[in-house]
């Protein structure tokens, strides 16, 4: 594992949620995230890519102290999120914004853009007084939305604008660390171009540490300087950008790559390997299994037997948890 | 399945004829399609792009009579195996919807009935249309099910949609559009909402079954990349409007249109570190679109010409583009020639 000097610090977590106990239904239990240790240095870009239900998108809510891990710890700026009390959690997590996945829904639609920004600051007693509107449109102006549009209502803006003011939000508290869960899967590629290098730039701008969540590999690939790729819970593969899309060492992160669709003249031939794991949706596994096994080109009873460590394959910082690496 | 398909009449699956569609607002008419032509032919899979608002749905919707009020379209024709859909009475629009077109939605969560097993719902479609029940209707299901590449027709006919991932439930989806053996699919976004890899599976499946059964596809997509896997030949429309037809390498070598060229420099490249170049502005409002070519205002090459609308014209065969300058440069090439 790396140093435990970044600005957020996640060692040995684990999140498991019950789930069921109605009278028609046992309650049972899904581990969500299984194990991830993650060191977050300050001002880096760290892209977290892997499939729905890989366990990215509760890591975020872990990382932002939104959700309490079952086991392991968060630690921001060396201070452990949970073991804080809660007035001292309310003042951390000032630092560390979440940008949510579904612009629209994220937004309240009774509010307008404007309010939305406003209520954020008041909240926190961040309006310095008379300069409410100053601060406001000033926010407005990083995350490129018109002072016209700050009048409106969710529903009269586009998806690429809500998410905008998303971000706007989440700046609005000068947050020194900024999760993006998803912002662009549910946004047209011309937006989502707009959006990532928005994100870029103000990582730039202000210094941020920036985590981009993404299904798409191709979507952190230009604006991350490392990249964890999630599965079934666990990060099975951690490397900087460059070595992880030139070198891609797990079997999972070659699907994830083949699986971007390129632009590229109709051949008439879909030798993708991706259309492996039709008709698997209720394989049962055993908890300590490989999560890619079942549809890994190299598993073998091993892999459904234990997942091994993540470990430091032909340089230190990149780390695969295969057994063939 | 061997229902085998009625003759068809003309080379053309389907053609549509200067189709405009729009919806009375308050503020005023929104013409959300406007003047688009486009033919499919037989066993061609032909995409649409465009970005959100563009209309490419609304096209979709107008061709199976789903629009939604205050929709209706205004003029033109969509003619399909010699009838015009446009003309045709509900009860004889419910003849050819679902049964020789069909179509699989955005959002597969939304689409499903939650309370119908997955198989029922692909059944009632034989039902309505075959006549087909009971336990025959159960086996055709299941058969379809496995052709599609399901090992147990049976568990998933009994599952409901809850209790499927996204990609599972698009591919129910296809199978109820699939299932009276249509010769046309309308595929409306039909990956968006899903995973990379699971869209892999999706388009590969789609082109699989389209081979198979020689269907012809209407793709649409707001992603270009994801076209140019799945189609023969693209249609681009922005605002409304089919500003390029090309098939798919002409549309690549050779873009001609600025906004299709915008398209393709905004597609994320994972081969490759270079940033995607977002397109600048906004979708001009159906109600507020600029006077002249619809994309002037994004234009980086927009000049004083620009404020009259273009024409579509045909500068290769088999590729048309609207838009002044590109045909000024196409026909300049043409006289060196």
């Amino acid at each position: 594992m790396r140093s435990s000097s970044g600005v957020v610090v996640l060692e040995n977590v684990g999140k498991t949620f019950r789930m069921g106990g109605t009278p028609f239904q046992p309650p049972r239990s899904v581990d969500a995230v299984r194990e991830v240790s993650l060191s977050i240095d300050r001002r880096e870009s760290l892209g977290l890519v892997g499939e729905s239900g890989s366990g990215k998108t509760t890591v975020a809510r872990i990382m932002v102290g939104l959700l309490e891990p079952t086991r392991g710890s968060v630690c921001f700026e060396g201070r452990d999120l949970f073991s804080a009390s809660a007035g001292e959690l309310r003042m951390l997590r000032r630092h560390l914004q979440i940008v949510f996945q579904d612009p629209e829904s994220a937004l309240d639609p009774r509010q307008t853009v404007f309010q939305a920004l406003f209520e954020v600051l008041q909240v926190h007693g961040l309006i310095r007084s008379g300069k409410g509107r100053e601060q406001i449109r000033s926010l407005l102006k990083m995350v490129d939305i018109r002072w016209e549009d700050a009048h409106r209502y969710p529903h009269q803006l586009s998806g690429g604008q809500c998410q905008r003011v998303g971000i706007a939000r989440a700046l609005a508290l000068e947050p020194s660390v900024l999760v993006a869960d998803e912002p662009v899967s549910q946004l047209d590629v011309s937006t989502q171009a707009q959006i990532v290098s928005l994100l870029a730039d103000l990582r730039g701008r202000l210094g941020l540490t920036v985590v981009l969540i993404a299904h798409d590999l191709s979507v952190v690939r230009q604006v991350v300087d490392r990249v964890a790729v999630m599965l079934g819970g666990w990060i099975v593969e951690m490397a900087p950008t460059e070595d992880l899309f030139s070198r891609p060492l797990h079997p999972y992160t070659r699907t994830l790559l083949e699986a971007v669709p390129r632009a590229r003249p109709f051949t008439g031939s879909f030798a993708r390997t991706a259309s492996r794991p039709l008709g698997q949706w209720s394989a049962p596994r055993s908890p300590a299994a490989c999560p890619f096994a079942p549809r890994c080109p190299d598993g073998t009873s091993a892999c459904a037997a234990r997942i091994p460590d993540l470990a430091p394959a032909d340089n230190p910082a990149h780390l695969v948890r295969c057994r063939w690496q | 399945m061997g229902f085998g398909r009625p003759e068809l009449k003309s080379t053309h699956l389907l053609e549509i004829k200067a189709l405009t569609v729009e919806f009375p607002m308050d503020q005023g008419v929104l013409r959300a399609v406007d003047e688009v032509s486009l033919s499919l032919a037989r066993g061609e899979s032909l995409g649409l792009v465009g970005e959100s608002g563009c209309g490419k749905s609304v096209m979709a919707q107008s061709i199976l009579g789903l629009l939604p009020p205050p929709g209706r379209v205004r003029a033109g024709e969509i003619l399909f195996d010699g009838m015009d859909l446009v003309k045709l009475s509900p009860p004889e629009l419910r003849k050819v919807r679902g049964r020789r077109i069909g179509i699989v939605f955005q959002e597969p969560m939304r689409s499903l009935n939650p309370v119908l097993r997955c198989g029922e719902q692909v059944a009632e479609v034989l039902r309505a249309h075959r006549g087909v029940r009971g336990g025959e209707a159960r086996a055709q299901v299941c058969a379809i099910f496995e052709q599609m590449g399901f090992h147990d027709g049976g568990d998933l006919y009994d599952a409901y949609p809850h209790q499927l991932s996204g990609g599972m439930r698009q591919r129910v989806m296809i199978a109820v559009a699939l299932a009276c053996d249509p010769c046309v699919l309308l595929a409306d976004e039909p990956t968006t909402a899903l995973d990379v890899t699971i869209q892999a599976q999706i388009i590969s499946l789609l082109a699989r079954l389209k081979r198979a059964r020689n269907l012809s596809v209407l793709f649409i997509s707001h992603n270009l990349a994801l076209v140019s896997e799945a189609c023969e030949r693209v249609a681009v429309m922005y605002a409304g409007r089919i500003v390029e037809v090309a098939p798919v390498a002409g549309l690549f070598d050779k873009p001609w249109h600025p906004y299709t060229r915008a398209l393709i420099a905004c597609l994320p490249g994972v081969d490759d570190a270079t940033r995607p170049t977002p397109i600048p502005g906004e979708v001009p409002h159906p109600l507020a679109l600029p006077g002249g070519c619809r994309f002037r205002d994004r234009c980086p090459e927009a000049r004083a010409a620009c404020g009259k609308e273009p024409p579509l014209v045909e500068g290769e065969a088999g590729h048309w583009v609207r838009c002044w300058v590109a045909q000024e440069a196409v026909g300049r090439n043409h006289d060196a020639e």
